[in-house]
């Protein structure tokens, strides 16, 4: 198998979400001697865009885009290890979340995983997050970004509490939300910075942000 | 001058009533609404009662929509819930956190429940109370979306790529414990069963697999709670146009449908439903005004139940911080524009 092929089937491995084959895959791109962060950049990130635009294709839903996602970690678990250093610079870091009071937690693994394939720093926090630790995990990561998640509309109340804190506190950090209920209206509502449609959505809101980020 | 329940009725079957009914369809609403804790009072028949009957004095729709707690099940098999305050129920620890675990799941034994016996005390309150007028619309999760309260959601999904065959076994085993939990219920009066499936919703799974595996149960469940003699309500949260047909095709009298639908698009796939819905939950209802709670309504009349076989209701589950006055509006917007024909 060559090069070319190698990087090829990991890739389709990744996007038919096959968690079970990719290792084999990932380990044998290793063995073959590959660099190892073009492992990443020529087979694993793609993979996911394609996710990504498949999903907005509406040929792929959740079972899906789950399985690829679980593939991706697959494989990176392989080649993070033979990786002399992290991403020498990330696109950004976001601090990631579920609102207090909801523990509804595929959406928001699913813009975790999205934001990482696309070279995004992701702390995650993990579901029923209150407001003080989305300002406490920002501040310590020095993050550009909290995107918080929410699904019920009695937990995106708390999104409010986390716009507010960001301006008491006087940070820098854009906030993106996003979730079932949430829409661009409630966002703009709250004074949030971005609203995320879907995972896909949340990696173009997020490199928006950082272009703002970036410019100011 | 047709009853409340005279008006839902007819809608049900497809006809043209006065006037479009409304339908406040609600868990935690309620209960806070008049001071109660959701987390105690689905085991307290006479508390949810009179939630229902104050509900009903006040307001005057023409439903109530008594519920059988969703905590029942999940607690049952062994699932931890929580319900955060002024919330609704969340699963803390899911009974099944690997397939196998399903094996050791018996028959659920209604026997000493006390969420039945509530369930069932409160029911009857209500049909001898204002049954004769009032239409009795229970509230309940479909057995699908009860299996998410016994497995994590993540895992159903990862499982109907990975193990198609132990989600058969798993939502055959939830569709059988439903039936045995509502079997008291049916016996006792209510008009009408809403089962809400949101895992189902075009949201999470494909049409393709919704086809596969969701629709034959759910059907399944319609067919059985007609067959009783009550009416079936079938609710998918998110934009289900794309499985609209299926969901008429599974025989339920009612589908519910949530605010992302635009119900003239539906209108036009299934021009024989019933389509309930479809105010914004969270946008309007919770967050809006009272006249923008108007403005909602009389949108959703107009482009949803213009030629009847129409019920007005929240999309979804009523937030329960939404503020009384804009449940009030949704009601006095039927009484003052639903009036055949629409016209404002």
């Amino acid at each position: 198998m060559g090069t070319k092929e190698i990087l090829e089937n990991l890739k389709q491995s990744i996007i038919d979400g096959n968690r079970k084959a990719t290792p084999a895959l990932a380990q044998k791109a290793i063995d073959m001697e590959l660099p190892p962060y073009a492992i990443v950049t020529d087979a694993c990130s793609p993979a996911m865009a394609e996710v990504g635009e498949l999903y907005q294709q509406g040929e792929y839903f959740v079972p899906e885009i789950l399985m690829s996602a679980k593939a991706f970690e697959a494989a990176m678990a392989v080649i993070e290890p033979h990786l002399k250093s992290k991403r020498l610079e990330f696109t950004g870091t976001v601090v990631l979340g579920v609102s207090e009071g909801d523990i509804h937690s595929i959406g928001k693994n699913l813009v975790a995983i999205m934001l990482e394939a696309s070279g995004f720093n992701v702390v995650d926090l993990g579901t029923d997050v209150p407001a003080k630790k989305f300002i406490g995990a920002a501040i310590k990561s020095n993050a550009d970004i909290i995107g918080v998640s929410a699904l019920m509309t009695t937990s995106m109340i708390g999104m409010k509490d986390i716009v507010r804190l960001v301006k008491e506190e006087g940070l820098g950090v854009k906030v993106m939300v996003g979730g079932g209920p949430v829409n661009q209206e409630y966002a703009d509502s709250i004074g949030a910075d971005a609203y995320g449609r879907d995972a896909m959505d949340a990696v173009r809101v997020a490199r928006n942000l950082m272009e703002d980020v970036r410019g100011a | 001058m047709q009853s409340g329940k005279e008006l839902i009725d007819t809608a049900l079957y497809g006809g043209t009533p006065e006037r479009i009914p409304v339908s406040i369809v609600s868990t935690a609403w309620i209960f806070n609404n008049y001071g109660l804790d959701l987390a105690l009072v689905d085991r307290d028949g006479e508390k949810m009662a009179k939630s229902w009957l104050a509900f009903n004095k006040e307001f005057g729709a023409d439903s109530v929509c008594p519920m059988l707690s969703p905590m029942l099940i999940p607690e049952y098999y062994g699932s931890e819930m929580r319900i955060p305050p002024g919330g609704f129920p969340l699963l803390v620890k899911p009974a099944i956190q690997e397939p196998a675990d399903l094996d050791k799941l018996e028959a659920f034994d209604l026997a000493g429940e006390p969420r039945i016996a509530a369930a069932v005390d409160c029911v009857k309150r209500l049909v001898k109370e204002i049954g004769s007028n009032t239409f009795i619309w229970l509230v309940c999760i479909g057995p699908i979306s009860t299996l998410s309260r016994l497995m994590d959601t993540q895992l159903i999904m990862e499982c109907l790529v990975e193990d198609p065959a132990f989600i058969e076994r798993a939502f055959a085993f939830s569709v059988e414990v439903f039936k045995t939990t509502m079997e008291p219920l049916i016996e006792i009066g209510v008009d009408a069963i809403d089962f809400s499936d949101p895992v189902a919703s075009p949201d999470m799974v494909s049409p393709r697999m919704y086809k596969r595996f969701f629709w034959k149960h759910d059907r399944e469940v319609a067919k059985w709670i007609q067959s009783q003699g009550v009416h079936a309500i079938y609710h998918i949260c998110g934009n289900v146009l794309r499985i609209i047909e299926e969901m008429q095709n599974t025989t339920a009298r009612g589908l519910s449908v949530d605010a992302p639908l635009d119900l003239a698009q539906a209108r036009d796939r299934v021009p024989d439903a019933t389509l309930i819905g479809n105010v914004d939950p969270a946008n309007i209802i919770m967050n809006g005004t009272p006249d923008a709670v108007t403005v909602a309504c009389k949108e959703a009349m107009i482009r949803g139940g213009s030629n009847g076989r129409f019920i007005l209701a929240p999309g979804c589950d009523v937030p329960p911080t939404s503020p009384p006055k804009n449940i009030d509006a949704m009601i006095r917007a039927v009484k003052q524009f639903g009036h055949y024909p629409i016209e404002f």
